[in-house]
């Protein structure tokens, strides 16, 4: 790591601002190296953003814009302030920023406000600039601002003191680039465009942050410094004069063309990327394509048709065979019970006797032998009847059921040798089973045909073709600019190589001073080191931020493991992960968002200044168990930054019973992490006929 | 004013082990004042004349000139 500058900030006070109604007095920030996250939490709505965007318009004097940003009617300054000003008041709203270093030594403090008089009755809402909203016309809003600065020249703990607001808007963009904001002051949201390529703010942000531009500033001043020495000691001043102006002229257009050449490059790169995709469209979904689609449908159901015929026909048959074969079947059930029963009377010896079961029955009724004599006395005999006709009750049904087996054995046996017709009412309905399937693969395959047809729009077709007609002319425009550039190029640099010499050739001539030799030589040395400084540091830069950003993505990413490596553009700083499968899908927004936080701490470790971090909705689209990675690595990835987040209660306490996970606080809490919280709460104020008014309380949480 | 000490590693390097001291303090002297310009505002005069300064008094550095005279 580099020697930093650690920024981090002590309080800010709030008045006023949106939900913030009243002075919220000193919130204080933690500025304790090993605990150094504050926590602004509560429930949607209540001011989270409106805190993170009362930072960002006490530095630049205007909200973050966030994605889906909307001109609002309500502006800065809270409506119940607004709304209930009388004729003759004066009101306030402002937002008080307090920055140290490392040392606790006050750096900075920013006071921006907005006055607001009430000069009239009317009450006619005007959008108003300065108030970024609707206020009524009689009230008038202006803004001031203080600064007070620490003078790195002096030793004094005393701070300067200015209101001057060019003078603080010229000192603010020194120390807070816009172009660095991105790096300091997230919103959650915003997190992918350092994908994106066409940023130029992260583009000059790196640069800024990372101080390269330094060096292009001394070599300048330098350069500057050492022609004057020339031109003040040469004997032919208007060839040395004229010289210098051509080279000064040649390196003005070599510079335009190098800029030129990344910005070229990168429209050449988006033109060829929109083309292709209107190609693929079109590809996908031309004439030949739908008419190939519409074939298929309608061979699809041609086959659909023979199937269900093939159905049909296969049901039929085995209607037919089960019907002619009804009796056999039937019967076979009944022939196979006799038989059994059958075989069992037979091994039991109950076949029919000579008495029968009626002349049994008749016996016990009269109770009187076929001889004549009285069957009342003689139980014995009488039981062994019972016995006997209960016999002959078997018997008889063993008879009968003789009689069945001998009449059907013959069909039944039929039915037994014609096993075929068994055999093909199974293959009748396996074919059945196998048409029914085939049947349902191919209506879903014309639904989805369908569908796919659906999509096709032919005047949609049409607008796509034209406008890669457009793209095709502007890719060959930019194709040729680029061709054009080169050649300046080629050529500017050749004309310096000839300029320069000549340009020594007159100075050893025209220079007799040997002390003026010794400045422009000395000149000509640093100029030489310090461009070789920043052609070599701009390429480290680059592998220093790829390899760290590769390392926290590889660690923190959600589903990690299908990226290989991340790869990062030299000239436009657009972060890519490279996927290491070979499938054509994009990076989520989950893995989007861990990107840009790998991202913006990579960048950390080429930088001079140790800003503050703030990040609304840091957890926004992001998996419990990304969060808790994320927390997890923030005291290494978050090393001597002073970290605020401005969380939802619902990210925050995350339900552990419905994810298994612990939650963002307790985690951050494990790893000793919070410094500060708050929690900001929302409570009635006031009502004022149906209009009720809400105040928003930043309280300490214990 | 805090200058990126990787920009000062890379000067060193660049410059090499056996310059004399004396030359990377002109690269430091340069670096620190022109990051405190580029955060503060100050006069062209004052800027300018830093910059005539380091090449007056170094340009006079014997050890220095010699070393850059071979190395140029």
């Amino acid at each position: 790591m580099s020697r930093q500058n650690v920024l981090r900030i002590k309080s800010i006070t709030i008045k006023n601002f949106r939900a913030y109604l009243g002075d919220s007095g000193p919130i204080l920030f933690s500025r304790d190296i090993n605990s150094p996250i504050t926590i602004f939490h509560g429930t949607n709505g209540l001011g989270k953003t409106s805190m993170f965007n009362a930072i960002h318009w006490g530095i630049y004097g205007e909200e973050k814009k966030s994605k889906d940003h909307k001109i609002k009617s309500e502006g800065l300054v809270n409506s119940y302030v607004v709304d209930t000003l009388e004729e003759g008041d004066n009101e306030e709203m402002f937002v008080k920023i307090q920055i140290e270093n490392q040392n606790n030594d006050l750096q900075y403090e920013i006071t921006r406000k907005i006055l607001l008089s009430k000069e009239g009755i009317g009450k006619e809402l005007v959008i108003n600039d300065t108030v970024g909203g609707k206020i009524p016309r009689s009230v008038v809003a202006n803004s001031e601002i203080t600064f007070a600065y620490k003078d790195p020249d002096s030793d004094d703990d005393e701070l300067i003191v200015t209101s001057n607001q060019f003078t603080v808007s010229a000192l603010l963009k020194k120390i807070f680039p816009k172009a660095t904001s991105n790096f300091f002051l997230l919103d959650g949201e915003l997190l992918d465009e350092f994908l994106n390529g066409n940023n130029v703010f992260v583009k000059k942000g790196i640069e800024d942050i990372s101080q390269l531009p330094l060096l292009q500033n001394c070599e300048k001043q330098i350069k500057s410094t050492s022609n004057k020495v020339g031109a003040s000691t040469t004997t032919n001043r208007t060839q040395y004069t004229l010289t210098q102006d051509r080279i000064a002229n040649r390196e003005t257009t070599k510079k335009q063309c190098e800029a030129n050449l990344p910005i070229v490059m990168n429209e050449i790169k988006e033109l060829d990327r929109s083309l292709q995709d209107g190609l693929k469209m079109i590809l996908k979904y031309d004439e030949e394509s739908v008419r190939k689609i519409q074939e298929q449908i309608e061979s699809n159901k041609i086959s659909l048709k023979i199937l269900e015929e093939n159905i049909r026909t296969n049901k039929k048959t085995v209607q037919r065979l089960v019907f002619d074969n009804l009796d056999k079947i039937v019967m076979k059930n009944a022939y196979q019970s006799a038989v059994t029963k059958y075989k069992q009377f037979q091994a039991e010896k109950k076949l029919p006797s000579k008495f029968s079961k009626d002349i049994l029955e008749q016996l016990l009724k009269e109770h009187e032998c076929v001889c004549g004599r009285n069957l009342n006395e003689d139980n014995e005999a009488v039981e062994k009847i019972q016995d006997m006709l209960s016999v002959s009750y078997d018997s008889t049904l063993g008879h009968s059921m003789n009689k069945i087996v001998d009449q059907t054995t013959d069909i039944v046996n039929d039915f037994e040798n014609d096993k075929e017709i068994v055999k093909e009412i199974e293959e009748c309905n396996e074919l059945i089973s196998k048409y029914r399937i085939k049947r349902q693969d191919l209506k879903n395959m014309n639904d989805d045909y369908e569908r796919e047809l659906d999509k096709v729009d032919s005047k949609k077709l049409e607008k796509i073709r034209e406008s890669n007609e457009k793209l095709s002319k502007k890719l060959k425009d930019a194709n040729n600019r680029k061709y054009e550039n080169d050649v300046i190029l080629d050529s500017v640099n050749e004309e310096l190589v000839k300029l320069n010499s000549e340009f020594d050739k007159i100075r050893r001539l025209t220079i007799k001073d040997e002390h003026a030799k010794n400045k422009i030589q000395l000149g000509e040395y640093v100029q030489k080191t310090l461009i070789k400084a920043y052609e070599q540091l701009r390429k480290e830069f680059v592998g220093i931020v790829k390899d760290k950003t590769e390392d926290l993505f590889m660690k923190t990413a959600p589903q990690a493991h299908v990226f290989q490596s991340i790869s990062i553009d030299e000239n436009t700083f657009a972060i890519e992960a490279n996927r290491s499968d070979d499938r054509d899908k994009e990076i989520s927004r989950g893995q989007a968002h861990v990107l840009g936080i790998s991202f913006i701490n990579a960048i950390r470790e080429i930088t001079t200044k140790n800003y503050f971090m703030i990040i609304d909705s840091p957890f926004n689209n992001v998996s419990q168990k990304e969060r808790i990675d994320i927390c997890n690595q923030i005291p290494t990835s978050h090393k001597n930054t002073q970290l605020t987040l401005l969380v939802t209660d619902a990210e925050y306490e995350a339900d552990i019973k419905k994810t298994n996970l612990p939650s963002v606080r307790s985690t951050l809490e494990k790893n000793n992490s919070i410094g500060c919280e708050y929690n900001l709460v929302q409570k009635p104020h006031a009502k004022i006929k149906s209009e009720e008014y809400f105040k928003t309380n930043v309280e300490e949480y214990n | 004013m805090v200058v990126n000490e990787k920009i000062l590693q890379k000067v060193k390097e660049l410059i090499g082990d056996s310059a004399p001291p004396e030359l990377y303090e002109v690269f430091e002297q340069i670096l620190e004042q022109q990051a405190k310009y580029d955060q503060m505002e100050k006069e062209p005069e004052t800027v300018k004349k830093f910059y005539q300064g380091i090449l007056e008094i170094n340009s006079k550095n014997e050890k220095i000139m010699n070393y850059v005279e071979k190395n140029v």
